[in-house]
């Protein structure tokens, strides 16, 4: 076969191939081992001498020719056969993602947490103990002697043997002062605490503390100050913080630290009743009586307490209006809070 | 406490705007509620009785900002002998006053003088009564009025006997009074509760031309627990329980009189007065440098002078020390030097005093068990659970969800011996009631996929405890139901099973390097009971029972309405998860692949195949479940379970033949173990 009909037959065979199956079969028949051109090389001897020289190169650019076309076509086939692919591999992207969908911590857990993050700052440390407490660590180590109304049957529950649940976490802190510890001492207690009340909106049987303990030589009003704008700036910004006079039992003297409304900006609104303000601490200088109790001397050693409500923070973290649904253990509120459906 | 500003500026020059006064009540220690009309409702510092007052309000201003305080007037009583006869028969009455008015023709007080009142939203009940009310408003001091014509002899302060009765004002009927009671009575009757409450057999009416005006000091503690008993509380107790001024009863009786005289009452006599007050002289020592050590300050000894006077206390100058003497109004809450440096501060301003932070030398790390908390806490979030809190007690009608018998472990709990409210009646003894309370709770709100995790605390009843009463038992539960992976539109929709929590525990034992396994169920535990007598196990750790997990029994789940989920359960120790971990052991891998195999045993059912991978690891380096199905036959139900198991070839040198053998004794070891009942090789 002349060269031109090779050309010719190649062209004819390729225009007819449907698949790359087929243009690899055109390609083996044409340059493969026993293909149409190395057939046609093999038998060179058959032909006159002075043509074989012409033949032989007709013969190499149908070679480079078939090549090219060939694999062209084979290059085209398999685009095509990629996009073809590609495209029944469309998805969806609209459809939502399909993995294990990340729960949360309760609101109450991420506001203490954020609080001993700032507490560890001033070095404090995190002590336990226990729910179910006496009368001497609830209130007379604490000066609540025994006609102070927190002392009440209705605002305590009593149990068997004169133990009562805590009504406050101040009881931890009176339990490290009577252990006879070293100075200075730094550190925070938190967890549930008790009311027997009523329970409404802003009164629960049940909540949560967060107290904290500072006590060493030399410690002043101004380092009570300094110590509660650290915590409240830590915690809140720099909304503007103020002092005010309050009582507790174990402090004096005794202080709150209001925060700046931050609805109304101290304008005065519905949140804040009108004040333009928030009380977010109660704090003081611990009381000379509390030091006696634990044999320690008022005049040589003083100390910060400062307590933070962490139920009431937790609920203005994720705007509750009331608290008890912190406490529901409704899903429906926790992925509200965490993924707003 | 309701407080018309328009009053108080009678008695103390303050800011102009509403604005301004209401922040220097605050600046006070005095929280403004509620600002409305001219009238603050303000909430008082439980500690200072002296506030319920407008004149101790107006002294509070008047030690921030300086400027006298205008008293209103009073008559001068004068004590003799011919006021009405009465006897002071205990010591909790310190003083006691009586003195008869009588008119012809009553008349009403002046509007001007009936303001505080209106805006303490006090109705207006006659001039004795009013008079008697205003006095307390305007100086602190209550008084009392009682009809003269119903008095039969001598006026007694006295303890009552057991068995006495008495009819409170308000009161349907008599009601008899515990004994140690402190009450006024004449010869016949009780007249009143000392500083608690008058009674209606000796009230005042309209038709009332002759009273005898009490005015006494009594026990602060002894008025308290005496309003406590009865459940009664007047303005009376609310000032007299935080102690009151020894030295105003005369003052006070002598309000109430100059507001009578100025409507038609005249004093018939002397007031009659028993008891004393003298004054004990309470002193403390103050030292300037002390005062600006404690506030950073720089005062003078005249300016820390003039600041306690504004208050009321004097001081005389002693050496290097001033020594102050506490004022009656004050001597119930001022002891300590401490006390006199609030004083101080609040004179200055809290918010005027110099603040410093103290110097820290380094800040503290979490501790080892905080950090575990918190690497537990995110392997829980990552497998899509939410934290939830629940109560620390509940009721009886909670904890009958569970059907327990008389007998049972659970029914015994610490009580509360006064809860007001009954779902508050018992200290938990387990967490399991509020895990399954709060899956049902969720399911009734039609949320169907639920992970919760608490870290909570319970109270096992227990005499031999520290405390006498009980432990308190930290844990760590979860409760699962419905779609692992909530939200998923593909096929793969498997379910929060136990398996599922089988698979947390080993997260757990994994990540930690705890060697925390599943054993055995056992009926002794508190929860065997509550949970599928077939689906649970123990949780252990070094030996020892460390937690639970299980399926909720299906009759708990339905007595929580819980009706096509069903929810499993784990409950871990605490102090198990913060227990030591195992030493770490890196292991490095062998380059040479190692030569697996896959074997597949029939199981009968309730056969568990823990006995056959006993086996399975005896041979290999490790192995894992790759497949389980269940099927029929001969009219049993058997479970098909696919090992997979791989043995390590590091030097190249192990045969296929050899790990072929090692199969071969294997299902021949299996056989001769299980064999007779019912295992085989498939």
């Amino acid at each position: 076969m002349s060269v031109e009909n090779m050309k010719k037959s190649f062209h004819e065979q390729l225009v007819q191939c449907a698949s790359l199956e087929e243009l690899e079969q055109l390609k083996r028949d044409y340059l493969g081992k026993k293909g149409v051109i190395r057939l046609s090389l093999s038998k060179m001897g058959s032909i006159p001498p002075q043509e074989r020289k012409p033949f032989a190169i007709a013969l190499n650019k149908l070679k480079a020719y078939i090549e090219q076309q060939i694999t062209g076509e084979i290059e085209k086939e398999q685009n095509r056969l990629l996009h073809a692919r590609l495209e029944k591999e469309w998805l969806d992207m609209s459809l939502p993602g399909i993995n294990t969908k990340r729960g949360a911590r309760h609101p109450l857990n991420e506001v203490e947490r954020r609080c001993l993050a700032v507490l560890r700052q001033l070095g404090f440390s995190l002590v336990d103990g226990p729910e179910v407490e006496d009368a001497f660590h609830n209130f007379d180590a604490l000066n609540i002697p025994e006609h102070h109304p927190a002392r009440d049957m209705q605002d305590t529950f009593w149990l068997d043997g004169g133990l009562l649940l805590r009504s406050h976490t101040t009881t931890v802190q009176a339990r490290v002062l009577g252990s006879n510890p070293s100075l200075p001492l730094r550190v925070a207690s938190m967890g549930r605490v008790y009311r027997n009340e009523a329970v409404d909106a802003t009164h629960l049987a049940m909540f949560h503390q967060l107290e904290g303990i500072w006590v060493d030589k030399g410690l002043n009003f101004a380092h009570l100050k300094g110590t509660l704008a650290f915590i409240a700036r830590s915690l809140y910004g720099d909304s503007p913080i103020r002092f005010k006079p309050k009582f507790y039992p174990y402090t004096e003297p005794s202080v709150g630290v209001d925060l700046q409304c931050s609805l109304c900006c101290g304008g005065g609104c519905s949140s804040c009743h009108g004040a333009g303000w928030v009380t977010i601490l109660g704090a003081g200088m611990i009381h000379p009586k509390v030091f006696e109790t634990f044999g320690f001397d008022p005049n040589e050693v003083s100390g910060i307490a400062f307590g933070l409500g962490t139920t009431r923070m937790a609920s203005q973290l994720v705007n509750a209006p009331t608290l008890r649904p912190m406490y529901d253990q409704d899903l429906s509120l926790l992925h509200a809070i965490h993924r707003g459906l | 406490m309701n407080i018309s500003t328009r009053v108080l500026r009678k008695y103390i020059s303050c800011p102009e705007s509403e604005t301004e006064l209401r922040h220097l009540f605050d600046d006070v220690g005095i929280e403004v509620k509620k600002s409305q009309d001219e009238v603050f409702s303000v909430e008082l510092l439980a500690n200072r009785g002296d506030h319920y007052c407008y004149a101790g309000i107006a002294r509070e201003i008047s030690g921030r900002l300086g400027g006298s305080v205008c008293h209103p007037q009073i008559s001068e009583m004068i004590v003799g002998e011919d006021g009405p006869k009465v006897s002071i028969e205990t010591d909790l009455c310190l003083i006691y006053t009586a003195t008869y008015l009588e008119t012809q023709e009553p008349k009403d007080l002046s509007e001007e003088s009936l303001e505080p009142l209106k805006a303490a939203e006090i109705h207006s009940l006659g001039a004795p009564i009013d008079a008697t009310n205003l006095s307390n408003m305007e100086f602190g001091q209550p008084t009392h009025v009682f009809d003269a014509d119903t008095i039969q002899g001598t006026i007694r302060v006295r303890l009552t006997k057991q068995g006495e009765r008495a009819w409170p004002l308000f009161f349907e009927d008599k009601i008899t009074l515990p004994a140690g009671i402190m009450v006024i009575s004449d010869d016949e009757k009780i007249l009143a509760i000392a500083g608690v409450i008058g009674c209606e057999e000796s009230k005042t009416t309209p038709n009332t031309r002759r009273i005898i005006l009490e005015s006494a000091c009594f026990d602060p503690v002894h008025v308290r627990k005496t309003s406590r008993a009865l459940s009664i509380h007047t303005t009376s107790v609310a000032r007299f329980e935080r102690g009151s001024d020894p030295s105003l009863p005369l003052g006070g009786a002598g309000r109430v009189t100059f507001l009578l005289e100025s409507c038609g009452w005249n004093r018939v006599g002397n007031t009659s007065m028993k008891g004393s007050w003298e004054n004990p002289n309470r002193t403390i020592a103050l030292r300037v440098e002390n005062v600006n050590t404690f506030l950073q300050t720089d005062c003078q000894t005249e300016e820390i002078e003039e600041r306690l006077s504004r208050y009321g206390f004097s001081s005389v100058r002693n050496g290097s020390q001033l020594d102050v003497l506490v004022p009656p109004h004050r001597l119930w809450d001022v002891e300590y030097v401490s006390d006199l440096y609030e004083e101080i501060a609040k004179s200055i301003g809290y918010n005027n005093t110099p603040i410093s932070l103290p110097m820290i030398e380094r800040g503290e790390l979490p501790s080892a068990e905080q950090l575990r908390k918190e690497q537990i806490e995110e392997l829980l979030l990552g497998m899509g659970f939410f934290e939830v809190i629940t109560d620390g007690f509940y009721g009886s009608g909670l904890l009958s969800q569970l059907n327990l018998s008389p007998e049972h472990p659970l029914q015994s709990h610490v009580s509360t011996q006064n809860a007001l409210d009954r779902g508050y009646s018992l200290l938990k003894n387990n967490a399991f009631l509020h895990a399954v309370s709060a899956v049902s709770k969720n399911i009734k709100r039609h949320i169907f996929d639920v992970k919760i995790f608490e870290w909570t605390r319970y109270f096992l009843p227990n005499t031999k405890a520290k405390n006498g009463v009980c432990t308190e038992k930290p844990v760590l539960w979860g409760a699962v139901c419905g779609k692992e992976r909530p939200g998923l539109w593909t096929q793969d929709k498997h379910k929060s099973d136990l398996f599922f929590l089988k698979g947390i525990i080993e997260e757990f034992a994994n990540e930690y390097r705890l060697p925390l396994h599943l054993t055995e169920k056992s009926i002794d535990h508190p929860l065997y009971s509550s949970l599928h007598p077939y689906r649970q196990a123990q949780i252990s750790l070094r030996g020892s029972v460390v937690g639970i997990v299980g399926e909720i029994h299906p009759e708990v789940a339905q007595r929580f309405k819980i009706k096509k989920q069903r929810p499993c359960y784990f409950e871990i120790d605490v102090d198990a998860l913060y227990a030591k971990s195992d030493p770490l052991e890196y292991k490095i891998p062998n380059a040479i692949q190692p030569l697996k195999r896959t074997i597949s045993f029939a199981l009968p059912h309730g056969f568990s195949s823990q006995k056959v991978q006993d086996c399975v690891q005896a041979v290999c380096d490790w192995y894992r479940v790759v497949d389980l199905f269940p099927f029929q036959e001969d009219g049993h139900s058997w479970s098909s379970v696919t090992f997979e198991l791989s043995f390590e070839n590091p030097n190249g040198n192990v045969s296929a033949d050899a790990v072929n053998t090692t199969l071969q004794e294997l299902i021949a070891q299996v056989n001769t173990k299980y064999g007779s009942e019912g295992v085989y090789h498939r």
